[in-house]
């Protein structure tokens, strides 16, 4: 059989499938594909709604675990109780893990934004089309590797005999203790969250109008100040994205105060974990479970009011933008 | 192999249990006739293993007996990963399936998720997910005491006669699971990090010296102080059951300063190789592959002594009756002195079967524990305190360490 054979061979049944598709689109009510019900619309959200949903269910359910009993044996004990509350308001030490929390998801959001306006207006701006591909591969890169292997290298690192340390060593000086450190945990966390952050920030930027900075340059503003006067403001959706979402990862990481911290920089997720893991008393773990969501809802609306929704788009209709 | 020595090693036990203690003589007594029928078709003579403790009982195919339970495809066995899951694999799973032709899985899932996914199955009468859950001696105590455990039935795990007491859980009416192996949680150090800290690559004598200044950051701890409870009692002359345990509570206060790293046995080691930390209450065998290497870390038992534990199996309830049988007859297969001698090469640590011969380098260290008398001189806190307290104590050290 020759090629030109099985080529008119193909042909016409390409023609027949598409007959017979035209055949069975004339027997469909026109309504159909002409004008689709405006419930349709609703179908294509409804998985969206249904993940969201158990993430509700899910909240409802740890709100439910919080007021109930714990016991070693008997495991859990269907009776309400305050106990756990009363353990998690009165006890210095789940404060001082809380603050700590917050405090230094704070300091990396501040520290991971600050990095990252600069880092994603070059990306957007420079003129080399190698280095902006150069800078974009960097981004994403880390993303290649997970959390767990990334705090793993910063251990080797920051380690006693690690890079930094050695470095230090050429001057005679260290060696210096930064695995079990806030230091250490910052570091490893601000490598993670950047990117996030650059992410974010990038297409705020992208939507500034290139115009703009070089009117203000044309009046007499050194790069310096059309940056700070010019980009800053204009990059404000991004920058409220982007903290909203380095904030929120930040104060919910496990991993990095895990493994970099050594079990001396906990993270209100690692005593959630000890408290499911180690000790089985889900009540207390959903108490702290809540709580932290409670406080990351409240910042993350405290930056809706204040900086609006920013490149998450969501509009709250209550904006200051 | 033939199939019914079952009947002889059910009634040998018997007598055997009255020589070992009057508890286990009762258990030995009881079982035998209650379970007559189940003895009759444990095989017969031709199944020892030349030291007369079996290797498991009815387990071929050839001329089995017709009261035997069915035999599953396959039994489930939690373990741990790597070395763990290869040294149970080679030195028990392999010659079980060999014997019996049941294969046998292993599901790595953590030991904690694992507690919680059977008692959830039990609690909803549904199948355990695993037939076999091998996991740490204090939390097979603990899921006993929430009744998850199904009594080990001692005409099929007929090598109980040969454990040493400390494999044998202390409670009245029943042997809800055997611990298999033993190990310390000795101080290990890493030489070159003490030569930096104290000037000297020796060792401290006493778990009091390690409270002092200059190991500030320098000690490490488990997760929850596991594997250190007895100590910080004995430290403090406090007993675990005491009502007030404030005294207890002072000595973590009092170490807190030490502790520059919590994990597990994983960090820990590596923390100790790196010389991160320069000592630490670890599991000795965890450094045994660098100590080999000529790396410069060691092991020793400070004067206090240090504590004792193992890990177990046991059988999870609302298994079928196959299931449970096979299960049980891998765990007499884990517990036969022939078996134990081949898993403690390949695991490193001294087994619980008083027949089993221990390797050269255990035999004269005390972290070892390889006789009864080794066991005498270790610390140890009573399960049951444990299980209702221990996540009392756990809370309080992470409050201490957290603030």
């Amino acid at each position: 059989m020759t090629s030109n054979t099985i080529s008119n061979r193909l042909e016409r049944l390409k023609w027949r499938l598409m007959d017979k598709t035209i055949e069975l689109k004339q027997r469909l009510p026109q309504e159909i594909y002409q004008s689709p019900p405006s419930w349709w619309g609703y179908l294509l959200i409804l998985p969206g709604i249904l993940l969201v949903s158990f993430l509700f269910v899910g909240m409802g359910i740890l709100t439910y675990y919080s007021f109930l009993t714990f016991d070693s044996i008997e495991f859990i004990i269907y009776e309400f109780t305050l106990e756990n509350w009363r353990s998690f308001l009165t006890t210095d030490a789940y404060y001082f893990i809380f603050f700590r929390t917050i405090g230094l998801s704070l300091f990396i959001t501040i520290l991971a934004v600050g990095l990252a306006l600069p880092y994603a207006y070059l990306t957007i701006r420079v003129r080399s089309s190698l280095l902006r591909k150069l800078l974009l591969i960097s981004i994403f890169v880390p993303f290649f590797t997970g959390v767990i292997v990334r705090a793993y290298g910063w251990l080797i690192i920051l380690g006693q005999n690690g890079l930094v340390n050695s470095f230090f060593g050429i001057f005679g000086l260290g060696p210096y203790r930064l695995i079990g450190t806030e230091i250490g945990v910052i570091i490893g966390l601000l490598q993670i969250m950047i990117p996030f952050a650059i992410i974010m920030i990038a297409p705020a930027v992208q939507n500034i109008d290139r115009a703009m900075e070089l009117a203000a340059s044309n009046l007499g503003a050194n790069p310096f100040q059309t940056f700070y006067h010019i980009v800053i403001p204009l990059a404000k959706p991004g920058i409220a994205g982007g903290t909203i979402v380095v904030f929120t990862i930040t104060a919910a990481t496990y991993a990095v105060p895990a493994l970099i911290g050594g079990g001396r920089v906990d993270f209100i997720a690692n005593v959630i974990y000890r408290s499911l893991f180690d000790l089985s008393n889900y009540p207390l773990a959903a108490t702290f479970s809540v709580a932290l969501v409670i406080v990351a809802s409240i910042f993350v609306l405290g930056i809706f009011q204040t900086l609006g929704s920013g490149t998450l788009g969501v509009d709250t209709g209550d904006s200051h933008e | 192999m033939p199939s019914d020595t079952r009947q002889n090693n059910g009634v040998d036990q018997s007598q055997n249990g009255i020589d070992v203690g009057s508890r286990r003589a009762f258990l030995g007594l009881g079982s035998a006739a209650a379970l007559g029928s189940l003895a009759g078709c444990l095989g017969d003579d031709d199944n020892g293993n030349g030291n007369g403790n079996g290797n498991g009982g009815a387990t071929d195919d050839s001329g089995a007996g017709d009261d035997e339970p069915e035999k599953p495809d396959q039994i489930t066995v939690r373990a741990w990963g790597g070395v763990w899951e290869g040294s149970l694999e080679e030195s028990i799973a392999e010659p079980f399936t060999e014997e019996t032709g049941i294969d046998v899985q292993f599901d790595n899932t953590d030991r904690t998720v694992m507690q919680g996914d059977i008692r959830t199955a039990i609690q909803q009468d549904r199948e355990p997910p695993v037939n076999v859950m091998w996991t740490v001696e204090p939390a097979a105590h603990e899921e006993y005491r929430m009744d998850l455990a199904e009594p080990l039935d001692e005409s099929i795990v007929t090598n109980i006669d040969e454990m040493f007491n400390h494999a044998i859980p202390d409670v009245d009416d029943s042997i809800p699971y055997l611990t298999l192996y033993s190990y310390t949680y000795a101080l290990s150090y890493n030489e070159d990090a003490l030569e930096d800290i104290t000037g000297s690559s020796e060792p401290p004598e006493s778990w009091n010296d390690i409270k002092s200044d200059e190991f500030e950051n320098a000690f490490g701890q488990y997760d929850n102080a596991y594997g250190f409870w007895p100590v910080f009692s004995e430290l403090s002359d406090t007993p675990l059951d005491s009502d007030d345990l404030s005294a207890v509570y002072d000595e973590i206060e009092e170490f807190e300063p030490t502790i520059g790293h919590i994990g597990d046995d994983t960090s820990l080691t590596e923390q100790i190789r790196e010389g991160e930390i320069a000592c630490a209450p670890l599991i000795m065998n965890n450094l045994l592959d660098a100590y080999e290497d000529g790396e410069p870390v060691g092991w020793t038992l400070p004067e206090e002594g240090a504590t004792l534990r193992g890990d177990s199996m046991y059988t999870p309830q609302n298994q079928s009756e196959s299931e449970l049988y096979w299960s049980q007859v891998f765990i007499n297969f884990a517990a036969a002195a022939e078996h134990q001698s081949e898993w403690t090469e390949s695991l490193g640590l001294p087994m619980t079967n008083s027949n089993t011969e221990p390797m050269d380098y255990m035999i004269d260290d005390p972290s070892y524990p390889t006789d009864e008398e080794d066991f005498e001189t270790l610390l140890t806190v009573d399960l049951d305190v444990y299980a209702e307290e221990s996540p009392e104590w756990f809370e309080e050290f992470n409050i201490i360490m957290g603030a």
